[in-house]
């Protein structure tokens, strides 16, 4: 059998040699070969294929027992240029020899040898990657990847596959762009962020990338906190390259075994995703502010000094960066960036500049009498107020915000009351006298408030101070999950609640407050206050019956049981889509369980992996990597066999053979994994890799999460009945919802348009417990009492009426 | 996750309300996606979990989710609502036509790193 596979190898051989088949089939054919045949492809054979190169390159004779032992379509790559053991005919003679290729027959050009003269090839120092096909029209097309720019899925004859983008597609692409996205790619490498394996070739004059395709990848969600935290590790580095678009979509991508990469990446530097010129100067501060802002999610993971702990690794690379740029004769790219890089001085200097404190003395305050704070609002009042009020329609009347003033319908209220006026300042022995006569009242109203700046808006703490302090607007805040209002911690804990001045910051309140003002990054203050004594304050419950009772028409108690029904039909629709949602991940589930696919083993693994510095040395040069049992005996041997694979010895020592369920062996020997060639480069500039471990992991992407994906799918093919039947319950439920709420709201009569407290009332009772806020203001309360809120165990103050409240100057900085 | 790097629940939940369960969450940002994004049948749940949830990082995925999402609409819309406000153009954008609107956005846009994908919810 021997005999009929090296005869059929040879054939292929003389093909290629002929031009009749590619580069690709002749290197797969030597492959399979050496694995059927349990070829010993180790360090002898290796060093035989070296000496025959060599002395063909110094014009020396080769040994015929040498020519014998080398394999037909054996390649070896020197200084980046591929030889290839291919024959050509003499007579009726077959004669090897080591060719040079460099361009396919369809005229493709690739990797160092392209479009380069001999003498050229000789000095040219760039490494191809061998992983990558040498000839595109080998590539069969999968599937169409989705997006703008016509990107297709590509396989090549091994059954990798990539993401390929051509540059004359002609929408919204172009060489140019492609080839910006390939310098992106290189300076994201350069820079050590993951991107996938990328290698760019010329097709007769058309640009075209070819980007690893990740199988059974998910897309980053931003506002998970892992997948959050991980993205923001290269945050600066992404403002640097200008890449605005990176959070976006599904350009950060999770791998099985959970690295992060970031794809399609031609959104960078001064082309937008659609292949248009967009900003692209020195000004990465200007980047920085607006990226942090519009992706908060990621931004917030970043601390002061992780963001200078970025800067300090970027300005580390520099010089190395613009070189690479200079050398890759991208001149005008190399002198932005280095000035994007020398601009991270502004950075740090937003980050080292502090507001400062300044001691203010309060005006006297101009209050209404008591009368006219808490008189009854008439209808032509609320007809005034609802009216003139921010907005066109109830919901917008009702959301509205104001620049300065925050909740607009509230402040509106407010102002007609008087509500909006100063608080009363006092300093710090006034305030705790204050404190202690009322708790000896048994009028327990002391509260902190947690502020912080907002950087982003250009606010300083000292501004949010000076507002609720000193300010005759009064700012009513515009987020708020239990009504419209000014927020504050009430010290009632049921921990901690101490309340002197030698104690209060030991209080559940106070360390809440802190929380709220920043966690003591130094970016917040909490203010120490207290309501005055004759403050009408109402707890959340009371308020919520008040309104319930206070309803604008129709028969109360039908009202009630009406409203029974609605909430129980809400509850049974929760959980019907409970119920969809499950389904779909159990019998995902289900599925990776029959084909023993273990997304644990492949995290741990792709742990170790992440590791490993390949370039590793110690002082003497020798490397430093794990062992050939470590890694290969260990790592990869354990993640196939946990994911339904297995593992045998070869004929020899240090040669094993994996094989997952489906598809082909695989082979790594010791001299694979830890010989002289194993550990390449990605290009002259990029990052170092084995190369034997990266066939494996191609290997591990066809043969085991390429199949994890297909089962995937087919498992949620199925899925989709059960989710149709459930859906369909939930339709009817939603319908019976509809006619319920058909008859509540003819039976209240409440038509949110026709008045300030028709809108109030359904807004409320429609789980918009802003309106709570204004329906309390509106009653002539000062604050609602919210007891444990937000999950803690102390209660909040939603204060409506600024000027019922005391507080103390002197602030505490967090 | 450490504490001081989590996100106050309520904080975020009170200011997106309005805009996940609105069927047009912007009159002046052409914002694409599924809306409402959440139905009204689901306010209660969304309440139920600000109330006994201290953190967005410690709440179910489907609020992080559409909290994110109300965060993101909320943002560019008070940040546009204030690029006009800082150019004079709060009320004449409304009269503008669609052309002459698009070019404002536009230059908002390209001023703030912005892109069409961060339209996209």
């Amino acid at each position: 059998m021997k005999e009929t596979l090296y005869k059929a190898l040879e054939s292929i051989a003389l093909g290629f040699s002929e031009g009749n088949v590619s580069i690709d089939m002749l290197e797969k054919a030597c492959e399979n070969y050496k694995v059927k045949t349990n070829f010993d492809d180790g360090y002898e054979y290796q060093i035989l294929v070296s000496k025959s190169l060599f002395d063909q390159l110094n014009n020396q004779e080769i040994d015929e027992e040498l020519m014998k032992s080398i394999m037909p379509g054996q390649t070896k790559n020197i200084d980046g240029v591929m030889y290839i053991w291919s024959p050509t005919k003499v007579g009726s003679q077959m004669t090897y020899a080591w060719h040079v290729f460099q361009k396919t027959k369809s005229g493709h050009s690739v990797g160092g040898g392209s479009g380069l003269t001999q003498k050229e090839i000789d000095e040219k120092t760039k490494m191809i990657n061998e992983m990558f096909p040498k000839d595109l029209s080998t590539l069969k097309v999968i599937k169409a990847a989705g997006g703008s720019t016509g990107a297709q899925i590509v396989e090549d004859v091994n059954g990798n596959q990539y993401v390929m983008k051509k540059g004359t597609n002609g929408r919204n692409t172009s060489n140019e762009h492609v080839k910006l996205e390939y310098l992106s790619n290189q300076l994201y490498d350069v820079l050590g962020v993951t991107v996938p394996n990328y290698e760019l070739y010329d097709d007769k004059g058309t640009a075209v990338l070819l980007s690893r395709f990740i199988p059974n990848a998910r897309r980053a969600n931003s506002y998970d906190a892992k997948d959050g935290k991980e993205m923001s590790k290269h945050f600066l580095i992404d403002c640097l390259l200008n890449n605005w678009d990176v959070y976006q979509n599904d350009n950060c991508l999770v791998a099985p075994g959970g690295k992060l990469y970031r794809v399609d990446n031609g959104g960078a530097l001064d082309l937008s995703a659609h292949a248009r010129k967009k900003q692209w100067d020195g000004d990465i501060n200007a980047s920085f502010i607006s990226m942090k802002q519009f992706n908060p999610d990621v931004a917030k993971h970043l601390s002061d000094a992780d963001i200078l702990e970025q800067i300090k690794a970027i300005r580390a690379k520099k010089d190395y960066i613009v070189s690479f740029l200079k050398e890759s004769n991208e001149f005008s790219y190399a002198t932005v960036i280095e000035q994007r890089i020398d601009n991270l001085k502004d950075i740090e200097a937003d980050i080292q500049r502090r507001a400062a404190i300044k001691n203010h003395t309060a005006a006297p305050r101009h209050l209404k009498s008591s009368k006219d704070m808490y008189r009854v609002l008439d209808k032509l009042d609320q007809k005034t107020i609802w009216d003139n009020a921010d907005g066109k329609g109830a919901r917008e009347k009702v959301f509205a915000t104001r620049k300065g003033e925050g909740h607009a319908l509230l402040a509106d209220i407010a102002k007609m009351r008087g509500f909006d006026a100063r608080p009363r300042v006092v300093t710090d022995d006034e305030y705790w006298k204050i404190v202690a006569e009322n708790n000896k009242k048994g009028m327990n109203t002391q509260w902190f408030r947690g502020l912080k700046e907002d950087k982003t808006r250009g606010i300083t703490r000292q501004f949010v101070i000076d507002s609720l302090l000193y300010d005759d607007k009064c700012f009513f805040g515009t987020e708020a999950a239990y009504g419209d209002g000014i927020y504050a911690h009430l010290n009632d804990g049921t921990g901690n609640k101490d309340s002197q001045k030698g104690n209060y910051t030991n209080s559940d309140a106070y360390q809440h407050a802190v929380n709220y003002a920043g966690h003591r990054k130094n970016i917040g203050a909490v203010i120490k206050g207290a309501m005055e004594t004759d403050s009408k304050i109402i707890k959340l419950e009371e308020l919520r019956k008040l309104l319930a009772k206070d309803v604008p028409a129709g028969d109360k108690k039908k009202v009630a049981e009406l409203q029974k029904e609605v909430d129980a039909l809400n509850e049974q629709i929760n959980k019907k889509n409970d119920e969809i949602n499950n389904a779909g991940k159990k019998v995902i589930e289900d599925a990776y369980k029959k084909i023993h696919y273990d997304e644990d083993a492949i995290a741990t693994f792709q742990a170790k992996l992440d590791g490993v510095d390949w370039s590793k040395v110690n002082a003497f040069g020798e490397r430093q990597i794990p062992s050939y049992k470590e890694f290969v005996e260990g790592y990869i041997s354990d993640v196939v066999k946990a994911n339904g694979g297995t593992v045998r010895q070869g004929d020899e020592p240090n040669m094993l053979y994996f094989k997952m369920p489906t598809g082909d062996e695989l082979l790594i020997t010791a001299y694979q994994y830890d010989g002289p060639y194993s550990i390449k480069q990605q290009g002259q500039w990029g990052s170092t890799f084995n190369s034997a471990v990266q066939r494996f992991q191609l290997w591990f992407d066809r043969n085991c999460n390429t199949p994890a994906a297909a089962a995937r799918q087919e498992a949620l093919t199925h899925v989709s009945e059960i989710i149709d039947k459930l859906s369909k319950e939930k339709y009817v439920l939603i319908t019976k919802l509809d006619d319920k709420k058909q008859e509540l709201h003819t039976e209240t009569t409440v038509d949110p348009e026709k008045s300030l407290h028709n809108a109030i009332y359904h807004y409320a009772t429609s789980g918009y417990r802003e309106a709570y806020g204004i329906y309390a203001a509106l009653k002539g309360y000062d604050a609602i009492e919210v007891p444990n809120g937000n999950g803690h165990n102390h209660s909040f103050y939603v204060i409506v009426n600024r000027s019922k409240m005391v507080i103390n100057k002197d602030v505490d900085m967090v | 996750m450490e504490d001081e790097n989590k996100t106050i629940l309520s904080k975020v939940a009170g200011g997106v309300l309005k805009y996940i369960t609105a069927t047009k969450p912007s009159n002046i940002i052409p914002f694409k996606g599924d809306f409402p994004i959440i139905e009204e049948y689901e306010i209660k749940k969304f309440n139920d979990e600000v109330d006994k949830t201290e953190y967005l990082e410690d709440a179910s995925e489907w609020m992080q989710r559409v909290c994110s999402q109300g965060n993101k609409i909320r943002l560019i819309e008070e940040s546009f609502i204030q690029y006009l406000e800082d150019h004079g153009l709060t009320e004449q954008f409304e009269n503008m036509n669609v052309a002459d609107k698009s070019t404002v956005l536009v230059k908002f846009m390209d001023k703030n790193c912005l892109t069409l994908d961060y339209f996209r919810i």
